[in-house]
């Protein structure tokens, strides 16, 4: 489908607005100063998902995904460089992290970044149900590790035989004096992203 | 995938079950059923047609009768099929009333004001709050010490965005106050695992059913695992007789300080230290006696150092110290005041005096760096100086 600069821009500007509210969550359950901005906002189709995410297809990704229902059907997904997220963790739990022994920590790594996962997400869709003027039931989260083709081959199994689009989300996450780029992917039907742009047309149309 | 099970299950279940309904039910239907229609045909037959002037022949009448029959019967069995509908539905809303009780884990239902509306008996069990107190209060009410932003949050979340949200033990501990009626190690409260999820009735009222899973054991036996590592780790480090760091911790110890002395600038010195005629206090009292004066005497040479200098044992009764931020004065300094109080304690069970102790001094300064093995080397020098020259002395080179 074709979108243009301002059709972007707006949904950025939107996806900002819902991530500093996450940040702000964030802050206020790490006890650490956490911004959060979407850089760069892309729409593309599924099949082009992966080479659009700009992630090396050998290193390791950790993603959280919830996929939603409704009138709209798909999953959302966020991901980070593996050895990103584990620092962050590390950073964030700190001392329990450096008693707990190896396995612990797969364990602690798992819940905190599916617990900060959820967070992002649910304020990533909100913004997009908002717009879709829908409501949509989101799944509890789940955790993956892997390479990309790996995460993508899995959740394309959950959502085959869909005419799929996917909104993909840069994202930029400042932490205890770190930066890590993340991406967080929306998979949904190419209805959805059409009825969702409709509704940003008549939205800046309005303005 | 649960509700069209459930529906299918349910469509089963009313077909066979309008055989079931009980007999007297369906007879006294029947019986309604047929009095009624026997008063309307009477109604109609003796008192409406002969205010009329038309005549009806007997086939028309018989006609007229299956009609009212057909038309009363319909609602009969309709009422029939509600009433077993409506008693399915009071047993399945019950089952599921029960179903969270039995579940082991704790089950809540809460609002937006955090008003409880449910509290399975898990949570009756756990909290002490039975589900006539818990129900209608708020969940401040019933814990004083609420205090959980995050579970504010996620209900909030989860309500208007309809997303449910994990509150891991990792990064939250717990969300509900709940004390533990047998303290585990350090946790005096139930550590817990949490989801809120989104329940929407037919009216559109989305309520917020909280799951907890008590991890409490898991969290301490992880802990209790931590400790025992961190434990054999410090045992593999140090000696055991006297508590001082082995060889083996002072080499991975020695090279990242000195890295950080060249990026700093600093000094480090390094005393090694001799037990005077060890040999023969062993040979005289035994080993035991060595052995309480080895204790004894790393015991001392503890006391003189500070937090950021270590003790190793190098050797049987031979000892280095390494002291940070310390220049040959330091050193100096301190070597002296631990040949005195060797000089003046009674280390136990021998006499003031009986016991003496030789030491080598040598210092890593920024402008003359050296190796680690070249600092050591150096202090193994100035100790058989002081050997040399009559031992009980401190040496040091310039």
């Amino acid at each position: 489908m074709e979108l243009d600069e301002l059709d972007r821009d707006a949904l950025r500007e939107l996806a900002n607005v819902g991530l500093s509210r996450a940040a702000t969550q964030l802050s206020e359950l790490l006890n650490d100063h956490i911004e959060m901005t979407v850089p760069l906002v892309q729409v593309v189709p599924y099949g082009q998902v992966t080479q659009a995410l700009q992630l090396d297809s050998h290193a390791t990704v950790a993603a959280v995904w919830q996929s939603f229902s409704g009138q709209s059907e798909g999953t959302s997904m966020l991901m980070f460089p593996s050895e990103d997220s584990k620092r962050l963790v590390h950073a964030l739990v700190g001392p329990s992290v450096q008693e707990a022994g190896e396995d612990d920590l797969r364990g602690i790594e798992h819940e905190a970044m599916m617990e900060i996962g959820n967070i992002i997400i649910t304020s990533g869709m909100s913004v997009i149900a908002d717009m879709l003027g829908q409501e949509v039931q989101m799944s509890l989260p789940g955790y993956m590790e892997g390479t990309l083709p790996d995460i993508m081959a899995q959740r394309s199994r959950d959502n085959a035989g869909l005419d799929m689009q996917a909104i993909i989300m840069f994202t930029h996450l400042k932490a205890v004096q770190r930066e890590i780029e993340g991406r967080m992917v929306m998979l949904m039907s190419v209805d959805s992203v059409q009825v969702l742009f409709d509704r940003l047309h008549k939205l800046l149309r309005g303005l | 995938m649960l509700n069209s099970l459930n529906a299918r299950e349910y469509t089963q279940r009313w077909k066979s079950g309008l055989f079931r309904t009980p007999l007297r039910i369906v007879v006294a239907v029947g019986i309604v059923v047929f009095t009624v229609e026997f008063l309307l045909m009477t109604l109609l037959h003796d008192v409406i047609l002969p205010l009329t002037s038309i005549t009806v022949t007997d086939r028309i009448w018989s006609i007229v009768d299956a009609v009212m029959l057909v038309v009363l019967v319909s609602p009969a069995l309709y009422f029939l099929v509600f009433l077993r509908m409506q008693r399915d539905f009071a047993e399945l809303t019950r089952l599921f009333a029960n179903l969270t009780d039995t579940l082991m884990i704790g089950v809540l239902l809460v609002d937006t004001d955090l008003r409880v509306h449910r509290w399975n008996q898990w949570l009756e069990r756990k909290t002490g709050i039975s589900s006539q107190q818990a129900c209608g209060k708020l969940l401040t009410e019933l814990f004083a010490d609420f205090n959980s932003p995050r579970l504010l949050s996620a209900i909030e979340l989860c309500i208007k965005h309809k997303s449910p949200q994990l509150i891991s033990q990792t990064l939250n501990r717990y969300v509900l106050p709940i004390p533990l009626v047998s303290p585990m190690h350090d946790l005096k409260l139930m550590q817990q695992q949490v989801s809120v999820s989104p329940l929407t009735n037919s009216r559109g009222e989305t309520l917020a059913a909280i799951s907890i899973n008590d991890v409490t054991e898991s969290v301490a036996k992880s802990s209790a695992l931590a400790r025992l590592a961190a434990k054999m780790e410090s045992q593999s480090n140090r000696d055991q007789l006297t508590g001082a760091y082995n060889r083996h911790f002072l080499w991975s110890w020695l090279a990242p300080q000195l890295r950080q002395s060249v990026r700093h600038s600093q000094a480090l010195s390094c005393l090694m230290l001799d037990i005077d005629h060890f040999k023969r206090i062993n040979d005289t009292y035994g080993h035991d006696v060595g052995d309480a004066v080895l204790r004894g005497f790393a015991e001392i040479l503890h006391e003189q150092m500070r937090d950021s200098d270590i003790l190793v044992r190098y050797g049987g009764e031979e000892f280095v110290a390494l002291l940070t931020h310390a220049d040959a004065a330091v050193a100096l300094e301190i070597a002296s005041r631990i040949l005195e109080r060797v000089r003046t304690t009674a280390i136990a069970p021998l006499d003031v005096g009986d016991v003496r102790c030789s030491i080598g001094v040598s210092s890593w300064m920024p402008e003359v760096p050296c190796s680690a093995e070249e600092l050591l080397k150096e202090a193994d020098r100035r100790l058989y100086h002081a050997k040399h020259n009559g031992r009980d002395q401190v040496a040091m080179g310039q």
